[in-house]
C-alpha cells in the first residue's frame, strides 16, 4: 500500500561554489495522498530534481519538510520503502543487469532465491527478460532505464519517486515504458511522484499534474486528471485524454509569463 | 557478447594471432642484424650476430645465467609487489584525507624526483649487498605510478554512482569496495603495467650500484670483459623478465575487468 506524501513550505538553497546562493525551490506545498499518483511538470533548473532528492532523504532543505506518512523521508528510505529512479540509468557498469536490479537488497544482506525469481520476473515484465546476464554498456539507454525502474521496484516499495526517467529515450520507447510501468504500478497501488518536461507523458501517467513556476520552482496551479485509474495505449487516442493535454498546456502557460516578467 | 579488441597498453590481450605483424616485424629485424653482422662490416666483437648472443649464452652457462635470473626475477616481483600495496594504500589514504594528502604528495614527489640512479649506491651503502637493497629500489619506483593512478582513480568515480549506493544506504565501506574501487580499477592497472616494467629497471641498477648476483652484477661484469654479446644477451633477459611481469599484469587485468564498456573497438 502507497504511503503519502506531504511537501509543507519547502525550501532549497544551494551555496555554489563561487559562494553564491541560488534559491533553488519554494517555498512550496504539495500534498500526494497514498496511491495517488502526481507529475510535476516544469521548466528546466526549476528545482524539479532538488525536490525529488529532498523526498527521497537525500538532501536536507534549507526551511519546510517533506514527510513521508508522517515521518523524515531518510527512514522509510532506510527501510527501502522509497524507490527511486533518477535521470540517468545510473547503473553498475561492472555487475550484470539481474545483479544491479539486486543491489538494494544485496546492500541490506538479503538476497536469497525468492528475491531473485522475483528480480527475473519483474525484469520480464518490464520487457527485459532474457537479459539477466547481459552488462549494462550492452542495453540500449532505453533498456537500462527499464534495468533502473526494476532496481527501483524491487523491495516493493510504498512511494516510486521518477525523475524524468525516459527523457532520453525517442516518443516511441517513452510510450511503451509509460504503459509498461503503469502496468508494474497498478496492482501495488504505490504512490507516484514523476517528474517530467512532457505534457503528453504527464496526462497519461498521473491522476493529477502539478506545474512549477521557473526558479526558485513554486506551485503555480494543478490540473486534476479524471481518466480513471487503468490506462491503456487506447486512451491516447481519445478525445478525453486530449482535453486534459489542452487543459494543462494552458495552464503552462502562466508559469512562462512569470518567466518573462 | 562483444569485447574489445585492442593492444597490450589498452588493456586487452588477444590472441597470438593479432600479435603476428609484431612478431614478423621482430623476426625481419632480427634477421637484418643477423645478416648485416656476418658480412663483417662491422667487427663482431662490437657488433655481434644473434647467434653470437645465443652462443655466449651458451658458453656462459644457462644454470649460471638462470641463477642470477632468478635473483633480480625475485628482487623486481617482491619489490613490485611491495610497491603496487604500498602505493595502493598511500593513493587510497591520500584519497580520504586532505591531511595526509598535504603531508604525503611532496615526499612522494620528491622521493621520485630523486634520480633512481642517484638514490642506489645510498641504499647499498645503507642497507648492504644483499637482496634488500634492490627489493626497496624496485619497490621505490613501482609505487609511484601506483599512487598517482589510484587516486586519480578514485577521483574520476562517477558521483551519481556513490549517490546511488549512499541512497540504498550503503556504508563508506561499501560503496568502496562496490564502487570506488571497481570505478578505480582501469587506472590502478594501467599503473601497475607500468611499474611491472619499471621494477625490473630498479632492481636491476640497484645491482650494478653494488651486488654479488642478479643480471645487473652479470652485466657489469660482462662490461667489465668488454664481451658485448654477452651484454646484449643479459641485456635481453632483463627485457623479457619486464615483459613477462606486464603481460601478467594484463593478463590479470582482462580477467578482473571484464565489464569494459565497448567503446573504441578499434576502429581507428
Ligand atoms: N549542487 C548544486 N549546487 C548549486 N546549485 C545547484 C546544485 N544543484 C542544483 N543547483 C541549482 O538549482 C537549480 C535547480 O536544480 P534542479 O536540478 O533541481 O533543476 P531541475 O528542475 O531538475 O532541472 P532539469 O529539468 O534541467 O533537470 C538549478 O538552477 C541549479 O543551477
Ligand atoms: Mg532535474
Amino acid at each position: 500500500m502507497g504511503a503519502e506524501i506531504s511537501v509543507d513550505e519547502l525550501t532549497v538553497r544551494y551555496r555554489s561554489k563561487n559562494g553564491n546562493f541560488v534559491d533553488a525551490l519554494g517555498p512550496i506545498s504539495i500534498h500526494v495522498e497514498a496511491g495517488e499518483k502526481v507529475a510535476l511538470l516544469g521548466p528546466s533548473g526549476c528545482g524539479k530534481t532538488t525536490l525529488l532528492k529532498v523526498a527521497a532523504g537525500l538532501l536536507k532543505p534549507t526551511s519546510g519538510r517533506v514527510l513521508i506518512d508522517g515521518e523524515e523521508p531518510d527512514l522509510p528510505r532506510r527501510r527501502g520503502e522509497i524507490g527511486v529512479v533518477f535521470q540517468k540509468p545510473t547503473l553498475l557498469p561492472w555487475r550484470s543487469v539481474l545483479e544491479n536490479v539486486l543491489l538494494p537488497l544485496r546492500i541490506r544482506g538479503r538476497t536469497d532465491d525468492r528475491v531473485k525469481r522475483k528480480a527475473v520476473n519483474l525484469l520480464r515484465a518490464i520487457g527485459l527478460g532474457g537479459f539477466e546476464h547481459s552488462y549494462p554498456n550492452e542495453l540500449s539507454i532505453g533498456m537500462q532505464q527499464r534495468c533502473a525502474l526494476a532496481r527501483a521496484m524491487i523491495q516493493s516499495p510504498r512511494v516510486l519517486l521518477l525523475d524524468e526517467p525516459f527523457a532520453a529515450l525517442d516518443e516511441m520507447n517513452r510510450e511503451m515504458l509509460n504503459f509498461d510501468m503503469l502496468r508494474l504500478c497498478e496492482p501495488t497501488h504505490i504512490t507516484a511522484l514523476l517528474i517530467t518536461h512532457n505534457v503528453y507523458e504527464a496526462v497519461l501517467f498521473s491522476d493529477r499534474v502539478v506545474v512549477l513556476s521557473a526558479r526558485p520552482g513554486q506551485k503555480v496551479t494543478e490540473v486534476r486528471v479524471d481518466l480513471g485509474p487503468a490506462r491503456d495505449p487506447r486512451l491516447l487516442e481519445s478525445e478525453r485524454y486530449y482535453e486534459h493535454v489542452i487543459s494543462v498546456r494552458k495552464a503552462l502557460r502562466i508559469p512562462r509569463l512569470m518567466m518573462a516578467s | 557478447m562483444t569485447r574489445t579488441k585492442g593492444s597490450l597498453i589498452s588493456g586487452t590481450l588477444t590472441t597470438m594471432k593479432e600479435w603476428w605483424p609484431s612478431v614478423a616485424l621482430l623476426g625481419l629485424l632480427t634477421l637484418a642484424v643477423e645478416l648485416f653482422a656476418r658480412t663483417n662490416s662491422i667487427p663482431r666483437v662490437i657488433l655481434p650476430a644473434v647467434s653470437d648472443l645465443a652462443a655466449s649464452i651458451r658458453n656462459t652457462g644457462p644454470s649460471f645465467l638462470l641463477r642470477h635470473f632468478s635473483m633480480t626475477a625475485f628482487e623486481s616481483v617482491a619489490g613490485f609487489a611491495i610497491g603496487a600495496g604500498v602505493g595502493f594504500g598511500i593513493g587510497v589514504m591520500m584519497y580520504y584525507s586532505r591531511f595526509l594528502e598535504r603531508i604525503l604528495y611532496p615526499i612522494v614527489v620528491t622521493s621520485k624526483a630523486v634520480p633512481l640512479v642517484a638514490m642506489a649506491p645510498l641504499l647499498t651503502f645503507w642497507l648492504g649487498y644483499d637482496v634488500w637493497a634492490k627489493i626497496i629500489m624496485a619497490a621505490l619506483v613501482s609505487y609511484f605510478p601506483v599512487t598517482v593512478g589510484t587516486v586519480s582513480g578514485l577521483k574520476y568515480v562517477d558521483q551519481e554512482l556513490t549517490d546511488l549506493l549512499k541512497s540504498l544506504g550503503a556504508d563508506e565501506r561499501k560503496v568502496f569496495t562496490e564502487v570506488r574501487l571497481r570505478a578505480a580499477l582501469p587506472n590502478v592497472f594501467a599503473a601497475l603495467k607500468i611499474a611491472s616494467v619499471l621494477s625490473v629497471v630498479g632492481s636491476v641498477v640497484g645491482e650494478m650500484a653494488g651486488s654479488t648476483g642478479g643480471l645487473g652484477y652479470l652485466l657489469l661484469a660482462s662490461i667489465y670483459y668488454v664481451d658485448v654479446a654477452l651484454s646484449a644477451a643479459i641485456c635481453l633477459v632483463m627485457a623479457s623478465l619486464g615483459l613477462s611481469m606486464f603481460t601478467t599484469v594484463a593478463l590479470l587485468e582482462q580477467k578482473i575487468i571484464n565489464w569494459r564498456p565497448a567503446v573504441d573497438t578499434g576502429n581507428r
